[in-house]
């Protein structure tokens, strides 16, 4: 780890609460004393990443068995505590713990018994399970459906005899009350679960139902015995009912929410089984099977029609249909022909014809490997609401117990009637769940997630959608942003004879060849075509933003813009003035070529307009953006774009730091920026914009790049997303409102305030709402998936 | 094959595996990080007069 200490201490600087910070520059070890009343440890280490520094560490992710907020935000709080512990994050929608710790402290057993003494049920996730939530299990199906089933007969009945007036016997209750106990049986889980959060002192919903079920079930089983104090007006067989009633309904309600979820991530799972396919190699004259992970860059995979491509590659031989949907989300298959090189990417669909692909990355390195991954970061990204939320949901856990012990203690002391205090207290904890409060946030966000990443969208951070509608400014780059990216040569102006042109066209061709620039790329396409050789290039350099420098038969050969030939110690600039107006008013943008440090040649480059770009610039002004262009291109150019788009201001001839530097200054002013870059180049300043959007056509997205990717590589899903955004911000507050609306209209109703006029629930009718109130915020957020095929533009 | 020194903190860089570098006054540069590529762009006359800084 080599180290420039400065930086980081800079960000320690800005945490406040580094006290000592000691470095030991032969081991690459440092340590750091802070105060951790200030802040804890996933701060510091949050700080070193900052400053643009890695820590050696590891990362284990635990799958926690029927995680909810309450107990997330208890395992956060205590990992997060314990040396060695640089950060800890939960995802609900996964049920997952993501731990990242520091192997020089602790070994990944000692995180499992760390882990083991939260007391909680848990397994460590292995590789091949990656971003597969809760294990789907057949039993838990049977155990709900027939304790729902059982439940709702014994309330059923229960209700009939209540309104024919049946007299009850004695053989009756006790038929009741076995009911019950097998429903409770069946649901134990929740019952373990409910009562263990109650012990750690962070009480959870299942706290509450179980608190709910338990005083019910005791009383009846009291009343049976003839030990319970007597009560008027309610019959003792109704507590059994009760407690079948609600574990009934509830149980059945998680069942139900699960599965609603599980469908929400099928189309990621279906990526994740892209993964693990077997790929056909061929070696010599045979064809062998195998692992597609195992198969090793540069060799030769076979693909038949309606198979799945196992790697990321370039087709060498045949042609065929690829259907790159899941990438792209464009529907129609691409043509793909070794004539032409085309790229392909592991998890697309060969719809007909026949491909050999040479693999260019396999398992960890492909595309497929990414998205994945980065869909599964976004899970573990807690936006600021839902922290909010979470704590809601703590606090309001322990109000509803205030509550129920208040309203026990009212019935049975002051009124003096103990059944009821017994059923309105059970009510009370029934109907008074905050989970749909709990779940409201992290089921919107993460619907909308995958609800992107079917469009051709890869969310990074879970915030994203609240950061991009708090952006004020919109800056593109220009190339590959605005315009199509694919910039082709008009003109090659020599400007000095010193060489011949053939010579040095071999030497422009050569330096270009090793270049990934899209300009270079334009050039190579050039000398393609003019059937130009290339030759080997000694001590390539490549400089962001100016251009690039080759060594080539002992020539030194410079191609890139007026700054770098002004570097490189190149004069007699003024002989390029008059073909550098001709260039730039025709909005094309010149490449200067020096050769031994004298200029030679002007190479005229142009691009187009994306076709798309001046509807989604129009629209994004109609929503207030001011928008603007940062390119390092030359004035005329970048002034000519500018004006055709009617854009709030532009700046040119910027490299890749002085537009991170316009970035920092312009949000230093309080304004936030979403920066659209292409993803290669912009990466530092795609991070440092309050949202980055990285567009890029699937093969060349850079992993570091971008709080977005978008792969589809369209313009105008800039403006799904935005859309995307403001519909995932009217779910958030529509699931909260549902929540509380069911939660503050049944709490008074059950407590028996309305007794004495008749209006009063059993604690199974609590339950029922509260489970309506559950699955109408998860089928709210579901319509995401559904609204999100659709766009403005 | 001569050592390359990165200028502000004074380290040995290896050309081939840094991607941090720069181009000034005819001349390459290269860097450990970026953290010094963009010091010494802010000011290279200074880290060229007065030598690396070294570390802190």
């Amino acid at each position: 780890m080599p180290l420039c200490v400065y930086a980081i201490n800079r960000e320690f600087a800005k945490l406040g609460c580094v006290e000592e910070f000691k470095f030991d520059l032969s081991t690459g070890e440092a340590i750091i004393v802070y105060n951790d009343s200030i802040c804890g440890l996933n701060d510091v280490y949050r700080g070193v990443r900052n400053a643009g520094y890695d820590v050696v560490k590891e990362v284990a992710v635990f799958v926690v068995e029927d995680l909810d907020t309450g107990l997330a935000s208890y395992i956060e709080k205590r990992l997060c505590k314990t040396t060695g512990i640089f950060d800890c994050i939960s995802s609900i929608s996964t049920s997952t713990v993501k731990v990242v710790y520091n192997p020089y402290t602790l070994s990944s057993s000692d995180v499992e018994k760390i882990f083991s003494g939260l007391g909680v049920g848990f397994r460590k996730l292995l590789e091949e399970s990656i971003a597969r939530g809760k294990a789907f299990e057949k039993s838990s199906l049977l155990r709900r459906v027939l304790s729902f089933s059982i439940g709702v007969a014994v309330v059923s009945i229960a209700i009939a005899s209540m309104l024919m007036n049946i007299h009850i016997s004695y053989n009756y209750v006790y038929y009741l009350a076995i009911a019950s106990s097998v429903v409770i049986a069946l649901n134990y889980d929740i019952l373990r679960r409910g009562f263990a959060a109650l012990a750690r002192l962070s009480p959870t919903m299942d706290s509450l139902v179980s608190l709910s079920t338990t005083i019910s079930f005791l009383f009846g089983l009291a009343s049976l015995l003839g030990v319970a104090p007597k009560g008027s007006g309610l019959s003792t067989e109704s507590f059994f009912e009760a407690s079948a009633g609600v574990l009934g309904f509830v149980g059945f309600g998680l069942y139900l929410e699960e599965r609603i979820r599980r469908s929400a991530w099928s189309s990621v799972e279906d990526l994740v089984k892209r993964l693990y396919s077997k790929a056909r190699v061929v070696v010599g004259d045979k064809v062998v099977e195998v692992d597609a992970e195992k198969v090793s860059p540069e060799s030769i995979v076979e693909i038949r029609a309606g198979e799945i491509i196992p790697v990321d590659g370039v087709v060498v031989d045949g042609d065929g249909y690829v259907d790159e949907s899941s990438f792209t989300g464009e529907p129609l298959p691409v043509h793909k022909s070794a004539k032409t090189r085309d790229p392909v990417l592991a998890g697309t669909i060969l719809v007909s014809g026949y491909l050999r692909v040479r693999a260019t990355r396999v398992g960890r390195e492909t595309m497929l490997y990414r998205i994945i991954e980065t869909i599964r970061e976004a899970q573990f990204y807690k936006p600021k609401a839902l922290r909010v939320a979470d704590k809601f949901v703590g606090v309001f856990t322990w109000l509803v117990i205030a509550l129920g012990i208040s309203v026990l203690l009212y019935w049975g002391i002051i009124v003096s009637d103990f059944a009821k205090a017994i059923m309105f207290t059970a009510t009370v904890f029934a109907t008074a769940c905050p989970c749909a409060i709990g779940i409201a946030v992290p089921m919107a966000v993460s619907i909308a997630v995958v609800a992107a990443s079917r469009k051709g969208v890869v969310i990074r951070r879970g915030d994203v959608f609240d950061r991009l509608l708090e952006s004020s400014t919109i800056i593109f780059d220009k190339t590959g942003t605005l315009t199509i990216g694919k910039p082709h040569v008009e003109n090659i102006w020599i400007v000095n004879n010193t060489v011949d042109e053939k010579t040095l066209l071999f030497y422009i061709c050569s330096v270009e060849s090793r270049s990934e620039h899209p300009i270079a790329k334009a050039v190579t396409d050039f000398c393609k075509d003019k059937g130009v050789e290339t030759g080997d290039v000694e001590e390539f350099n490549h400089f962001p933003g100016l251009g690039v420098v080759g060594i080539i038969n002992n020539s030194t050969v410079s191609i890139g813009n007026m700054e770098l030939l002004k570097r490189m110690g190149v004069e007699e600039m003024e002989k390029l003035e008059k073909i550098d107006d001709i260039i730039s008013s025709k909005g094309s943008t010149p490449v200067l070529v020096a050769l031994n440090n004298s200029l030679v040649a002007v190479i005229e480059v142009s691009d187009r307009l994306r076709p798309e770009a001046e509807k989604v610039v129009r629209y994004l002004k109609s929503l207030g953006y001011r928008i603007g262009i940062a390119s390092g291109d030359v004035k005329g150019s970048v002034e000519r774009y500018a004006k055709a788009l009617q854009l709030d201001f532009y700046r040119y001839e910027l490299k890749p730091l002085e537009k991170t530097e316009l970035v920092k200054e312009i949000q230093s002013k309080g304004e936030k920026i979403l920066y659209v870059g292409d993803g290669v180049n912009d990466a530092a300043t795609i991070s440092v914009a309050h949202v980055g959007v990285a567009m890029g056509g699937g093969a060349d997205v850079s992993k570091e790049a971008g709080d977005v990717v978008l792969t589809s590589n369209k313009l105008s899903d800039l403006v799904f997303i935005i859309e995307l955004s403001k519909k995932v911000r009217r779910k958030f507050l529509e699931n909260i409102a549902w929540a509380f609306i069911y939660n503050i209209a049944l709490l008074p109703i059950a407590a028996g305030v309305f007794y004495s006029h008749g209006v009063f629930m059993r604690p199974e009718m609590g339950a029922a709402a509260m489970i309506l109130s559950d699955v109408s915020v998860v089928l709210n957020s579901l319509r995401l998936l559904k609204q999100s095929t659709s766009s403005s533009i | 094959m001569p050592e390359y020194v990165d200028p502000v903190c004074g380290m040995v860089v290896d050309p081939k595996k840094t991607t941090y570098k720069t181009v000034y006054r005819g001349r390459i540069y290269y860097f450990c990080s970026k953290h010094c590529l963009e010091e010494f762009e802010k000011n290279p006359e200074y880290y060229l007069t007065h030598g690396p800084r070294g570390m802190h």
